[in-house]
């Protein structure tokens, strides 16, 4: 009797392959790995490195996501299909990883991240790394703790719920430089720590609206979907059967059979609102909007320090969000805000004195019924002619992009950018020079 | 005179409980229905003083909301579990069909406790998807009703 027995593992595996369908198509305008990648090559590039890669360490496997190598000025893409490794997770040497190498032995044992097992990784909050001491290593610049041929940095990514390495995703990347370099210097790797945080929180957002998704699906499918599918397959058993018992047999299908079809239909219509409330960003969760508002916050900080060169000044976010506020910024286009606050800081880093910290503000103002959430960049710097701010005011959004010579500092075309960004999305741009300059950039009634 | 085989329905939902209880009634059980882990134990406690000990027992293993339990999110695995604990010497575990979205895997490590592996509760066989067809479930209560009606005491 046994063996007539059908496993539902199979039709498991087809659900979460649609599942993953879904979930791609949902995330296929932004893919995060590919936007996490670009940090990680531009940052490569600004500091001046030879090589920089991205791994995603999951399940049984490292993927490398990303991969350039910079020859005299010219950037060369290492292929992904030669450096896709199985990982073993009884992994304890370097031995182990013979397909692997180096690379994959220290993503999977955490060898030069300074951490004494993967599950001690697992727990961290956001992101560990430091000099990869398997570059190079000679004993005098393991010796020196100021600098490094090579940073290493583990980000958690999704957390097995119980700690289990193979359900755990880590990203991994690592940012080298040849030896007849100079090392990268302790400032660098500032950066290099922000570029972590950063990335941690870009992914672990992903992955939690993904995750959202593919848990809102699943209970629509699982709790609704799949049981009305059972009851059918009742219906479909009793009526083979009916000749054993016709009456018995048409009682009971005069009442299941048009509940379960109406329980099919309302399955069907929670699983249609799921999907459409994943791809409304009008509807996303209280904890992604957190997760964006604290990639604004960080992006805005790892803009300045990468801009700047020399971290000096130090920015902070005040007051923090109220869960209120925060419930209403997806009404907030994040890229377009993003590039405004990141040209403000721009001529805010530049101008700017050392001793006195930049300050971003975000918060909520009321006005009679309506409600508008207020960004303000206040800093101390010697201020903004008024016949300039009047100029980038009078431009028009279009003007913007056949400005000539977009590089030069002070041409204005950063604030062109802002005050052009900030018409096309309906925002209120205010400008006011003090002993520095605030700008101020209003959002309309902000209410959904 | 042959008596039916009892089976003993555990489900929160009504729309599932109503119409599998049908189900296995059209196909000759004698069908008893419980609402929640608390009917549950209380039920499956009764025949086994009354000696009609069900010959199978299909349980949701999440039955959460629950006005009797409002806290226990996993009260029919925990009921299960408790069941067997009180009647230690009979084998109910190997009676049992648990029902969940995917099957054993849902269960979260914590609840796998050496108490619920004696009791044979993390066997696969005992676990079952809700998308399980029919005639797949019907096929595994006829298993375990071919155990026989009553428990040999150990």
């Amino acid at each position: 009797m046994q063996e007539h027995i059908e496993h539902p593992v199979g039709q498991r595996d087809d659900v979460l392959s649609l599942l993953s369908k879904i979930a791609g198509f949902i995330f296929e305008t932004e893919n995060p790995l590919s936007h996490a990648y670009e940090i990680v090559r531009q940052t490569a590039k600004s500091q001046d490195a030879d090589i920089s890669t991205l791994f995603v360490v999951e399940q049984n496997t490292l993927v490398l996501m990303g991969g350039v190598a910079f020859l005299r000025g010219e950037e060369i893409a290492l292929p992904k299909e030669k450096h896709s490794y199985p990982l073993k997770w009884d992994v304890k040497t370097a031995d182990d990883m013979k397909d692997g190498g180096l690379t994959a032995f220290v993503a999977v044992s955490g060898t030069p991240l300074n951490i004494s097992s993967l599950e001690d990784l697992v727990s961290y909050s956001c992101h560990h790394g430091g000099w990869d001491e398997y570059i190079y290593p000679d004993p005098d610049s393991i010796k020196n703790s100021e600098t490094g041929f090579g940073c290493m940095y583990a980000v958690p990514i999704k957390r097995s719920r119980e700690g289990s390495q193979k359900d755990t995703v880590l990203g991994v990347f690592k940012i080298e430089r040849r030896r007849n370099r100079p090392p990268f210097s302790e400032q660098d790797k500032k950066i290099f720590d922000l570029v972590a945080a950063h990335l941690s929180l870009l992914l672990q957002t992903y992955y939690r609206v993904q995750n959202r998704v593919f848990s809102d699906v699943a209970h629509a499918i699982g709790g609704g979907l799949g049981r009305s599918v059972t009851i059918l397959t009742m219906c479909q058993e009793v009526i083979k059967n009916s000749n054993t018992d016709p009456y018995q047999a048409f009682e009971y299908l005069k009442t299941t059979l048009p509940n379960s079809i109406a329980m099919l239909n309302k399955a069907i219509e929670r699983l249609v609102s799921v999907l459409d409330a994943a791809r409304d960003p009008n509807k996303i969760t209280h904890e992604s909007i957190q997760c964006l508002w604290d990639l604004v916050r960080t992006e805005v900080e790892l803009k300045s320090n990468l801009e700047l060169n020399k971290t000096k000044c130090l920015i902070s976010v005040n007051p923090p969000m109220t869960m209120e506020t925060t419930l209403r910024l997806p009404c907030i286009q994040y890229h377009d805000l993003s590039s405004i606050l990141g040209n403000i800081l721009d001529n805010a880093v530049r101008h700017s004195g050392t001793s006195i910290p930049i300050l971003i503000r975000l918060y909520e103002e009321n006005s009679g019924e309506k409600s508008y959430l207020i960004f303000e960049v206040l800093d101390n710097g010697k201020g903004i002619r008024p016949e300039v701010i009047k100029e980038v005011e009078n431009t028009e959004y279009g003007e913007v992009f056949h400005l000539p010579g977009t590089a030069v500092v002070g041409s204005g075309t950063g604030l062109r950018r802002v005050y052009g960004l900030a018409k096309l999305n309906k925002w209120v741009v205010k400008c006011a020079v003090y002993n520095g300059t605030t700008f101020r950039i209003t959002t309309p009634d902000f209410r959904l | 005179m042959e008596t039916k085989p009892l089976v003993l329905v555990a489900d929160d939902e009504d729309f599932f409980r109503t119409p599998l209880a049908g189900a296995l009634r059209f196909f000759g059980y004698e069908v008893e229905e419980a609402r929640h882990g608390k009917e549950f134990y209380e039920k499956v406690d009764q025949l086994m003083r009354d000696k009609t000990p069900p010959s199978v027992l299909i349980v949701d293993n999440q039955m959460p909301n629950q006005q009797a339990e409002p806290d226990s999110q996993w009260c029919g695995f925990e009921r299960v579990k408790e069941i067997c604990n009180a009647w230690k010497g009979y084998d109910i575990g190997s009676r049992v069909l648990f029902l969940s979205r995917w099957g054993l895997v849902d269960l979260p490590d914590s609840y796998r406790d050496d108490a619920a592996k004696k009791f044979r509760l993390l066997e696969n066989d005992r676990w079952l998807s809700v998308q399980t067809p029919f005639c797949v479930l019907k096929n595994k209560i006829e298993i375990c009703s071919s155990l026989g009606g009553s428990y040999g005491h150990k």
